[in-house]
This record gives structure tokens, sequence and C-alpha cells, in this order.
């Protein structure tokens, strides 16, 4: 099959049961939301073709088993993750809690420098909610990492949230790819400057 | 430049050969999606493909164009003649003027997207970059990225359906415009080029962005549809596959059948899949041989039917391959007579040569009278006859077949005469073989016949080399190939045997030998190295195969169930009865086999499962299974009645929590720091009403540990529970709190209506009063006593960390407990209090009741008892020894049934007795609870079962097995395996029963045990000695850990990948091949799944990512009958190949 794109980007969704991982994953993937979702069993992976500054860039989003017990199954693919969504349930007090047993697996599995984020889903509930967006916005600053509220059945902030992961992980690809094969003869371009993605120079290590 | 690339005529066949593949890609996925998208790559390939071909021998010089390797500017140049060419040269310059960063002569693979395309913004300054780079990039093979701006006139062309035009005008001009030798000015290829466009010209392409947009990949269904179109002209598909051979027909009906249905429903694409119809040559596979009007005699017709003859040669086969002209001629006809077309896929022919030992040729005495061949394959079937139109078209067919036998067959004897430079034509006598010499010789009017035999050189030397190990070689085939292995393989090894014995065939090639002693003498010895090479690799590889068998033979039973005969049907309602006498069940054997091949008839099922998970068992009579089920049905109601105690607690505490968080959120203390949060609620606790349930849910808050002192207090306190109302006992700062369960004894009968959080205060006071009075009954009564008696405590309450039992004397509970009391009324119902009423008087006799390891139990057994006699006027105290009695005996009696109800439509904790219970064992129940519910909620609620109600019966018979597994625990996928068994028996025990059994085999699967891994690994060694093409495609991608996709089929016995009606007749053949064929059918059901797809998976050479995602988006899209079938007859293929050893 011909190679349709620039990069190819895995992102692995994770997140305690229920708090709506497969359902942010149909929301992206095909702009659908469906209430009578089944728990996922083993893994699944959806796959949507974005374009950011020009590039082509192929998501390839796992959906994991949220129940602890899988996690044997799912860690085998942190491996290979370029980000991870770290996903809670702003209704469910006990899955923020769990965020931090989450961010232990990862640094125990994933790769040290995969990007991160952590969502807070289900925000259309907010008569229900346990978990404010203060706390939320706290416990990313703690673990340094982006942080939205996103409502898959309302379809906010789905989409953002998945161009701002993808493109953290663009401009970190892109920077250590300069940084390894600095370009030839271009000195007047330097890393600073190609922050903007689309320089041909990046193309040009790509290629 | 391109030219220097470019070798003659060879080089014009790739570029054709690759027009026509990205041709076929193209107008596969215009049938497969019902459109085109301008963007989509395989437009961008094609064009590059077509851009590839003009450019080749185009005579630059000659037209001033030395500057550009593209063609655009050819575009311009004919645009003064071409009338279409001036069309899209307009188009083109427009787009380019509308783009100031364009140099218009520049190129057609400059990066310029259509208008519609939006644009980076940042593109323009790489787009000058790239299109002076890329005129040093051959123009047929320029870089991916971008690619959907390139051949922009190409595209344009195609868009506007003009390109078939252009070509043709270039080709008719070529002349003018290319070298002599070039593709265009080719009078064969130049057509060819253009006709092959025809099909893409006639499609319509859309700009629109679809949800399929998104996709990259092609959907699962795309392949399968790609998959059917590809092989639709094979009737039986499968020939081509060597791994599996033997069961492939059964396969294949039914596949073609599916086949055919989609062909009517995309029939609509007509001109599009009349194109694909007639591109004969594909991408894998040469086209040796192509005849039209060759008459088949297929099988059931009368009239031999002209068709296509074609002969393909792929990688490692070659295959003969007829199509009925119906089939050829496109789609034009009504559909009534496509519904007729679906015949003829039957009779058309795909034969593989490797399957062929014979060649007969019929020729009659006339010279050139066409003819006739007939094949014979090894298992001595003769394929039907096929009939050559005159012309000598046989012969051409012969030596097309011996060219493409070659160099690793032939045919034997050798078409060429030793004699004769001249082809076979003539048919030099010295050819002819001598089956029946006498008729050959003697009369000379009889028709001139012939026969080959095709003989593989690789297989001749095997066969030389193991004819004296024969025994040993039999049964080790070379090509692990199951069916070679054990049916036909050593029927193909007598065989050849027979055919060396009886035709002196090697005679003449021994002449021949003779003739060239002397290269003869040179080849020996490297030949005879050759073999002994040969044989030991062999040796090696049966050693190999025979480890693996060894390991494999645990999966299979030794014996092996005579297959149905055609006439039966499974377990029917006859069958059923005729093996039922007198409602017992005698015939295991012929039960399960029954069972194994033909599946239980729907209305059965609820009564021969049982049977089948073991939960009847055999020979049992009707009383006994009566006995068996009410037994059962206790057990599960005592169970269940425990769990329910504990899940209002918990659902209490949920609640309570849910309300902590609100609140807290809602007075505005939502910065995270719980500690302060806490403090305030302290505060406020015990003085506030509202305030309590803060007070108590903090507490209750599973990381609190604050109170480690006052806990320690509390749990001496443990050791003399209280029964009644509720308590919230406070101590202290209230920071830790024991709550009591209610016990709705207390409760008046005026209290039930207030069901809601807020009691008044007299109510509260009447309560408390009554509570008190209770309390100290209790407390007395049980000082004397044992815990047991605690039975009576009822079930809901709040959580506290450490402990969750009655506690602390009356006194201290009289301050909190009504406040919560209310609250644990709300899911109370009338009745339950007041027969609970009676509860807390109850002697401690009843303590012969099993205990659970928490401190105090719940025993369900008093509660019907307590039921029953609620309705019984009666003095509480004066009552209680009877209550007892009765509660025993309502064990098994008829109480049953009154409790019955009421438990199963709704989890209301009133019917359970409340427990003290460890905080632990509440944490860790609780949190199963929450989990089932969650999942439970979103359990096939797409099946009409689930659609609305039942929900609570599934939630109560995995609660039930959760509590009786607590160290096992929920654990998803447990909903998926009771659904199918609650919708069987819509009976919550008898589920329950039955679950329990299933539980035994499927527990393994889940993390928690070993099975999964081992399942993999015995996956990997079924595909090494089943299938060794999927072996190696799955080799080189990983080793057996990353065999994910079948994570879920084995978890859940498959029940995500198929619909409900097949799930039911997949588990009992599951159930039954335990005591039939296999233990392990479950993996044949794997293999089985894999092997449908296995053309699919081999074609795209799909990696495990790929391979998850396919059969996740094939779930519930199975041929589930068809897989069955498979999967047992590769049961039945290991079992054999194991028997041959």
């Amino acid at each position: 099959m011909a190679k349709t794109y620039d990069y190819l980007f895995k992102l692995l969704l994770i997140g305690d049961s229920g708090v709506g991982k497969t359902c942010i994953l149909f929301r992206f993937s095909e702009d659908a939301f469906n209430t009578t979702f089944i728990s996922t069993i083993g893994i699944d992976f959806k796959i949507r073709t974005i374009e950011l500054d020009g590039k082509k860039i192929k998501l390839q989003i796992w959906d994991t088993a949220g129940q602890e017990r899988f996690r044997t199954i799912t860690t085998a693919y942190y491996r290979g993750a370029m980000g991870i969504m770290l996903v809670y349930d702003i209704t469910q007090e006990k899955s923020f809690e769990n965020i931090k047993n989450w961010i232990r697996n990862i640094e125990e599995n994933a790769s040290a420098d995969v990007e991160k984020m952590l969502l807070g889903n289900k925000c259309e509930l907010n008569d229900k909610r346990q978990v404010s967006k203060e706390r939320g916005e706290q416990l990313a600053i703690e673990y340094g990492i982006k942080f939205m509220e996103t409502s898959a059945k309302a379809s906010i902030n789905v989409e953002e949230a998945f161009l701002t992961l993808a493109s953290d992980i663009k401009a970190k690809t892109e920077k250590r790819m300069e940084a390894n094969n600095p370009p030839k003869g271009s000195h007047q371009l330097k890393l600073t400057e190609s922050r903007k993605p689309d320089s041909w120079l990046s193309r040009c290590s790509l290629l | 430049m391109v030219q220097t690339t470019a070798d003659g005529n060879e080089y014009k066949e790739r570029l054709i050969a690759s027009v026509k593949k990205e041709v076929k890609q193209l107008m596969e996925e215009a049938v497969t999606k019902k459109y085109v998208h301008e963007e989509s790559s395989s437009v961008t390939s094609l064009c590059a493909a077509i851009e590839a071909c003009l450019s080749q021998g185009l005579r630059r010089r000659a037209l001033g164009l030395f500057k550009t390797s593209s063609t655009t500017a050819l575009l311009h140049k004919i645009a003064k003649t071409c009338a279409e060419a001036e069309h899209i040269s307009k188009m083109v310059q427009d787009i380019e003027a509308s783009d100031p960063n364009k140099r218009s002569s520049s190129s057609s693979d400059s990066f310029n997207r259509p208008p519609m395309l939006k644009k980076g913004s940042s593109s323009s300054m790489s787009t000058t970059v790239n299109a002076t780079a890329s005129t040093s990039v051959s123009a047929s093979n320029s870089s991916m990225s971008l690619a959907s701006m390139k051949y922009l006139w190409i595209r344009l062309a195609l868009y506007e359906k003009r390109l078939t035009k252009i070509i043709e005008y270039l080709v008719a001009n070529a002349t003018s415009y290319y070298d002599r030798d070039s593709l265009v000015a080719d009078a064969d290829y130049g057509s060819i080029l253009s006709s092959l466009l025809v099909g893409p010209c006639a499609l319509e392409f859309t700009r629109a962005k679809t949800a399929d947009h998104y996709w990259t990949d092609p959907h699962a269904d795309e392949l399968v549809q790609r998959h059917r179109i590809s092989s639709c002209r094979r009737s039986s598909s499968t020939c081509s596959r060597p791994p599996i051979i033997n069961f492939k027909r059964s396969l294949n009906t039914s596949s073609d059948e599916a086949s055919s249905c989609s062909f009517k429903s995309i029939a609509s694409a007509s001109v599009a899949k009349d194109y694909v119809e007639s591109l004969h040559q594909n991408a894998k596979a040469t086209l040796l041989y192509g005849k039209n009007n060759v008459h088949v005699l297929p099988k059931d017709v009368v009239e031999p039917m002209p068709g296509y003859l074609s002969l393909h040669q792929h990688i490692q086969t070659l295959t003969i391959k007829w199509t009925p002209n119906q089939l050829m001629n496109g789609y034009n006809e009504t559909e009534d007579e496509d519904i007729d077309k679906d015949a003829f896929w039957a009779y058309a022919l795909n034969i593989n040569v490797d399957d062929i030992v014979y060649v007969h040729c019929h020729q009659s005495r006339g010279e050139d009278s066409g003819g006739t061949v007939i094949l014979v394959g090894q298992d001595g079937v003769q394929r039907p006859p096929i009939h050559f139109p005159e012309g000598g078209h046989m012969q051409q067919f012969l030596s097309c077949l011996e060219t493409g036998l070659l160099p690793h067959g032939q045919l034997d004897p050798p078409l060429w005469s030793q004699r004769g430079i001249g082809k076979m034509f003539l048919w030099p006598r010295s050819m002819r073989r001598r089956i029946l010499p006498s008729v050959m010789e003697s009369v000379d009017e009889t028709p001139i016949d012939y026969v080959f035999r095709i003989v593989s050189k690789s297989r001749h030397e095997e066969f030389a080399a193991t004819h004296s190990i024969l025994d040993f070689v039999r049964s080790t085939p070379r090509r692990a190939q199951l069916s070679s292995c054990s049916t036909t393989g050593s029927s193909d090894c007598s065989n050849k045997s027979l055919s060396i014995d009886q035709y002196p065939l090697e005679s003449p090639l021994l002449q021949q030998h003779a003739q060239n002693t002397s290269i003869e003498m040179v080849c020996s010895t490297m030949r005879r190295q050759i073999i002994s090479r040969a044989f030991y690799g062999w040796l090696a590889y049966c050693r190999h195969l025979s480890t693996v068998r060894t390991h494999l033979s645990g999966l299979v039973h030794g014996r092996i169930t005579p297959e149905m005969k055609a006439d039966e049907e499974g377990l029917t309602k006859e069958r059923w009865e005729l093996l039922n006498v007198d409602g017992v069940m005698h015939n295991q054997t012929e039960f399960y086999r029954l069972v194994y091949f033909g599946g239980v008839e729907p209305e059965l099922r609820k009564q021969v499962w049982p049977y089948l998970l073991g939960h009847y068992a055999f020979g049992s009579t009707l009383e006994d299974r009566q006995k068996q089920d009410e037994t059962c049905k206790h057990y599960y109601e005592t169970t269940m009645s425990e769990w329910l105690a504990v899940d209002a607690i918990v659902q209490q505490r949920e609640k309570e929590k849910t309300a902590r968080a609100v609140a807290k959120l809602s007075s505005g203390s939502n910065s995270g720091n719980e500690r302060t949060v806490r403090a305030a609620d302290l505060e406020a606790g015990g003085e506030l009403e509202n305030e309590v349930f803060e007070d108590i849910s903090d507490i209750s808050d599973p990381g609190d540990l604050e109170s480690d002192d006052e806990q320690g207090q509390q749990q001496k306190e443990q050791e003399q529970p209280l029964a009644p109302k509720a308590a919230l006992v406070g101590t202290g700062s209230g920071s830790h709190l024991s709550v009591k369960p209610i016990p709705r004894a207390m409760k008046t009968s005026t209290d039930s209506g207030h069901v809601d959080e807020g009691l008044d205060d007299l109510d509260e006071e009447e309560e408390q009063q009554k509570e008190q009075q209770q309390d100290q009954q209790q407390t007395s009564a049980v000082n004397t006593s044992k815990p047991l008696d605690e039975k009576c405590v009822p079930s809901s309450s709040t959580s506290p960390t450490s402990s969750y039992e009655t506690v602390g004397g009356a006194t201290q509970m009289a301050d909190t407990r009504s406040v919560l009391s209310p609250e644990y009324l709300s899911a109370d119902d009338l009745q339950a209090q007041l027969l609970l009423d009676e509860e807390p008087q109850e002697p401690p006799e009843e303590a012969s009741k099993p205990l659970q390891a928490a401190v105090i139990i719940t025993n369900a057994s008093v509660d019907i008892a307590n039921w029953q006699q609620g309705s019984k006027p009666g003095g509480s105290n004066g009552q209680m020894s009877p209550l007892t009695e009765q509660a025993v005996e309502g064990a098994s009696g008829g109480t049953l049934d009154s409790l019955q109800q009421p438990k199963s439509s709704c989890a209301s904790p009133a019917s359970s007795n409340g427990g003290v219970y460890s905080s632990e064992l509440l944490e860790q129940f609780g949190l199963n609870l929450h989990r089932i519910e969650k999942d439970v909620q979103r359990c096939d609620r797409n099946y009409w079962y689930f659609a609305n109600e039942n929900l609570d019966k599934l939630r109560n018979v995995i609660s039930t097995y959760v509590w009786e597994h607590l160290d096992v625990g929920y654990m998803q996928g447990m909903c998926d395996l009771v659904a199918p068994l609650l919708v069987i028996f819509d009976d919550e025990s008898l589920s329950y029963s039955c679950f329990c059994k299933l539980m035994e085999r499927m527990i393994e699967n889940f993390p928690s045990g070993g099975a999964m891994d081992m399942h993999f690994a015995n996956m990997r060694s079924l595909i090494q000695i089943l299938d060794s093409e999927m072996y190696d495609l799955m080799d080189s991608n990983g080793d057996y850990t990353h065999f994910y996709f079948c994570y879920r089929w084995f978890l859940l016995d498959f029940k995500r990948e198929l619909v409900y009606d097949d799930v039911f007749s997949t588990w009992e053949v599951i159930w039954a091949a335990k005591n039939m064929a296999s233990g392990h059918f479950v993996l044949f059901l794997a293999l089985a799944l894999l092997e449908t797809y296995r053309d699919i998976i081999l074609s795209n050479s799909m990696d495990f990512t790929d391979v998850i995602k396919f059969f996740n988006e094939m779930a519930e899209r199975h041929n589930a009958q068809a897989v069955l079938q498979l999967a047992r007859s590769l049961v039945l293929q290991l079992q054999l190949i194991i028997e041959n050893k």
C-alpha cells in the first residue's frame, strides 16, 4: 500500500474503565457518538490521518481495556507509543485519583520521552461533576503535561486534544531529527527557526 | 534520462504493467467504495504510471522540451490540434496562473494543487524547492509526499474524462512526438495504454470529504470485497492456496455464495466492474496464455460452454483458469440475468498446475481440428475437458504450459521433438505417448491421443531421494501441508510410484541422456550432492515436524469421530426425544456427536446446554435434576442475599461520596486540598444534618486513615454488635464512623413513607427511642450469644474506612443515626420493612448458619423466614424461636419462591440481612460492584434481550459469582460470558450455575491465569504446521507473544466476533468438542478464522497491527457456519497427522 503520510504517530488512550476512552476515539476517528458502547476487551486501534502544517500525519490510536487487570496486555503497547492520552471521568473522583497510578505505569513501561496529555472527559455532565477543572489543571501542571476537558458526547475539545498532542509529538520528532542530521550547507536555518515545522529542511531530512 | 533505464520491450512491458496495476487498484477502489476521492493515493499512483509511459521516448529535443522532464509541455503542444488537450491545457494554465509561484512550463509534477485543495500556508516555499528538485527525480518514481499535487494535467484530464482521448491522439500522432521505439509509438502498447484508461476515465471522482476520507487504510470490508473481486473468477478459489486442500471445497462454496451476493450489490458500477473483470493479468501473476471461446464442459452441464482460458504464472505456481463467456461479458444484461450469472461462477475453473499430474490430449486425425485437453489431478480426478478451437491452439497452450513449468518442472515427454526444430504442431510419431500402444499403432483413424505427465523437478528429486525411505517421507510432506501430510500425501506418493512402474516414461529420456553422456557424467555427481543435501534438509525438517506434532498431539483427541451423514442435522427435536428416554439422557457419545457436527436446535438450547456445560449429569432423572435446580436456586439466593447487603452499603457509600464531591465543589473548596475540606466538614459534622453527609463521606474516603486510634477503639466495640437502626456512630471528632446498617426492623410502617432524605425530627426521635430500646435488647442478647446474631443486622449503611459494622453503645448512636436513617430507607420497600421488623428480636440460636470471613454474616434463610412471618401478627419477642425454625426449613422449602421475585428484579437491600464486614471486604467488593455496574450498563445493549430490561439479572449473576470468588474479582469480559447464557436460560440461578461451570475453563484465560500465553504458543505451532506461508509471514513480524489479535477470541470464546445466534451455535460446538474431538477447539476456530481470510492477510502482507485492525473491523461479520466447518476439518486434519505418525 502506498505510503500516504509523512509521519506515523502511535498514540495510546489509557485510563480507568468507563471513563470514555473508546468514545473519545470514536468521536475523533468517525466524528460520531454512540451511547451503547461496549467495554473494550483486549486492544483495538483506529486510524485517522490529519494534516498539520502541510504534513500528513497518520495517527494510529490504540484503545485499551481500562481494567488494571489487563495491564499485562496494554503495557505491551506502551513501548511503541509516542503519545499517551490519560483520560479520567470528571464525574468519577476515583478515575481522577487513579491517574497517578496510570502515570506511574507509563513511567515503568513507556519510553521516557513519550508525550502525555491529561483529559477530563464527560465535561458535558457538569451537574455530576466531582472533579473540578482546577484540580485537573493542577495535576497536569504537577506532571508538566497539557490538560483539557473534553466531551466525546458533545464533541468538545476531542479534535483539539489530538491535534495538540500530535503537533507536540511532531515538533519533538522534527527537532530530534534535525539534531541528528543537521541540514547540509544551510547554516542560515537554525533549529529554533525550524520550529515552524514545514520548513523544507525538515522535509529533506525526512525523505 | 528515462531512456537510460529503458531496455527496449522489457521496459515498456514494465511500464504498461505498472499502469495496469494502478488501473486495477483504482477500479477496485471505485467498486468497493462506490466512489474515488480525487486525493486518493491510487489516483496519484496511476498518474505517475501514466506520466512514466508518456515520457518514455518523448522527443524532447525535437519539441524544444529539453528543460523539463514532464509531459505538461507536450500537452500544451498538442493543444493546438487536439480539442481535448486544449481544454485541459487551458485548465492547467488557469490553475497555474492563479498561483503566482508556478512557472507554467515547469511541470506537471510541480506541487501545484488543484484549487479545491486547501493548501498549507507555508507550503509555497517548499513547492518551489521541490519543483526544481523533482526534475532530477525520475518521473515514475517521485516521492509520495504531497503527491496529490503532482501530475496536474493527467489528473485533470482524468477527472474531466478526457484522458483516453488525449492519449489516443498522442498514439495516433506518435511519429511527430515520440521516438520510433517508444512505448506510445509502439502499435500494441500505445493502444493498450489508451484502452487501459477507458475504465478510469469513466469513473466519477469526488472531492467531498467524507468519513471515509479520514481513513487512509482500507477498511476490512473493503479488503474483503477487493479480495472477492480479484478471486471472483476462481470457482474454487482455494485451489490456488496450497496449504489446506481437503476442506477447501466446502468452505469455497459458501464463500462463493457470499461473493456472488456482493457482485449483485455492486453490479451498478458496471463499467468499473466490467473493466476489472476483463483485466486478466494482475500484479501478482503473469499471463502466459489467453484464448477466448475455448469450450469446456463443466459438470452438470449438457453443452460445452465457451469461455476464456488463461494460464497464469505466479511466483511459485502455475494456474489454469477458465471463465465462462457469460461472466466475461460484463454487466450489460438485466438484473435477472445477473442472477443467472451467479450460477456460472460455479462453472469457472481454477486449476493449480501443481495439482495436475497428467495432461491428456485428444485430437482427431484431421490435421487442424482443434483438440481436447483433459487434466488429471493427483487425486486421479479428471478436470472438465477443455476443447480448443481449430488452429493449433491446443499446441500453443501446451507449449505455453511447458514454458511456464520451467525451470522447476517440465512436461514429460517434452513437447519439443528431439528430431525436429519444428514445434510439435505435427505431432511427430516418435512423440506419442504409448498408453495404449495397440490402439495407437493399429488403427490410424482413431483420434490421436497423447498423455503428458507434468513432472516437477523438485518433486522428482524428492521422490528419488525418498524412494528408499518412502514410509518416512510419506508422512512428512515438503511444504508441511496438512492435506498432503495426511490424506493425499500417501496416495500421492503411491500414485507416483505407480506411474513409474506402469509407464516407462523415463526410457525416452534415458536415451536422450545416453546421447549426452558426457554432460550426464558431470551432472551426476552434482545431482547426487543435491539429492543428498535435499534429503538431509528434509530429514531435519521432518524431525522438526514430528516434534511439533508431539507437542500438538495434546490438542486433539486421538479417536476420530466419523463425520455426520449428509442427512443428519445436528440435535433436532426428534433426536433429542429419542435420546432422552423417560427424561433420562444416556447416550452421551451420540449426544456430543450430534451437537459437535450439527449444533442444537434453538428451542432445545435451554434444555441441552446444562448437559453440555456439565451442570446436569448424564443419566440423571428428571427428579434429580429438579432437585439439583432447587439446590442451586437456593444456593444462589442465599449467596445473593449476602452480597446484596454489602451492595446496599456500597451504594450508600457511593452516594455519599458523590454528595461529598459535589458539595466540595459547590462550596468552592475545590482546590484539591482535602484536608481543609475535611476539617471544615468535621466541624460541621454532627451539628448540621446536611453536612453529615460530607462528614460521613469524608470519613468513608478510602484514603482516609487518620483516625487509627479511634479505629482501634471501635474495633473492640465491634465485638458487641448492635442490631438496629442505623447507626452512624461518631466517635470523638466524628472523623471515623462506624456505620450501622439500618435494620428496617426498626422502622415503623409509617416510616416507610419517608423514603427521602429528610426525616423530621419527630420521626427521628421516635426512632431513636426505639432504637435505643432495641439496641439494648439486642446488645444484651448478643452479649450472651454469638455474633451470629447479627444476621438480623440490616444491610444498608455507609462505610467507614476501617470497619463497617455495628458498633458502640446505643447512647453513642443516638447522636447521629437519625440523620442517616432516611437515606437508608430510600431503597426500602414497605413490605421489607414490615417483615424485617421481626428480625432484631431473633434469638441467638440462629447461630448455626455459615459464617463469612467477616465478622458477621448475613443469612438469607432467616430473611426468608421473616418475610413469611412478617404477615403474621404476633408479638415480636415471643415469635423468635418459631421464626428461626421456619427459616431453616424455609431454606429448601417454598419460601424460596416468595423471595425469588423481589430479589431478581431489584437490588433492594431490604431482602437481605445486614452484617458486619471488614472494611477490606467492603472496599474490595464495592470496587467490583462498581466495575460490574459499569460493564453491565454497556453490555450488548443493542441486543433485544438487554435493550431495556434484564440488566439486573446480568448484574446479579455476575455479582454473585464475584462474591463467591472475591479473590478473583470481576474482570472485564465476564459480562460477555454471562450474557448469552442468560439469554438462553432467562433464569438467574441456572445461568449462574452454568456460568460457574463455564468459568472453570475460561478463568484461565483471564490475566490471572496462564492459558492465554499457552493459546498463543499453540496457535503459532498450529499455524506452523498447517499453513507454512502464513507462518512465514507471521514469523517475520514477530513472535507469538504478538498474537494479540486472538486475545479477545480466546478470552470470550469468540463472543464478540460473532452475532448472538452464531455465538450460541459456536459455543455449543466448543463445549461438545471437548468430549468429541478436542478440548482446545477454540484454537481451531481461531485458526479457521485466520484461514478464512488467509489470502487477504497474505496478499496485503499484514503485520500484527493490520491483523488486529482487520479482525476488529470484521467482528460480527463472519460466516460462522463456514468457520465452524473449517475448524472441524482442521481438527480432523491434525488428528490424521498425528495418527499417521
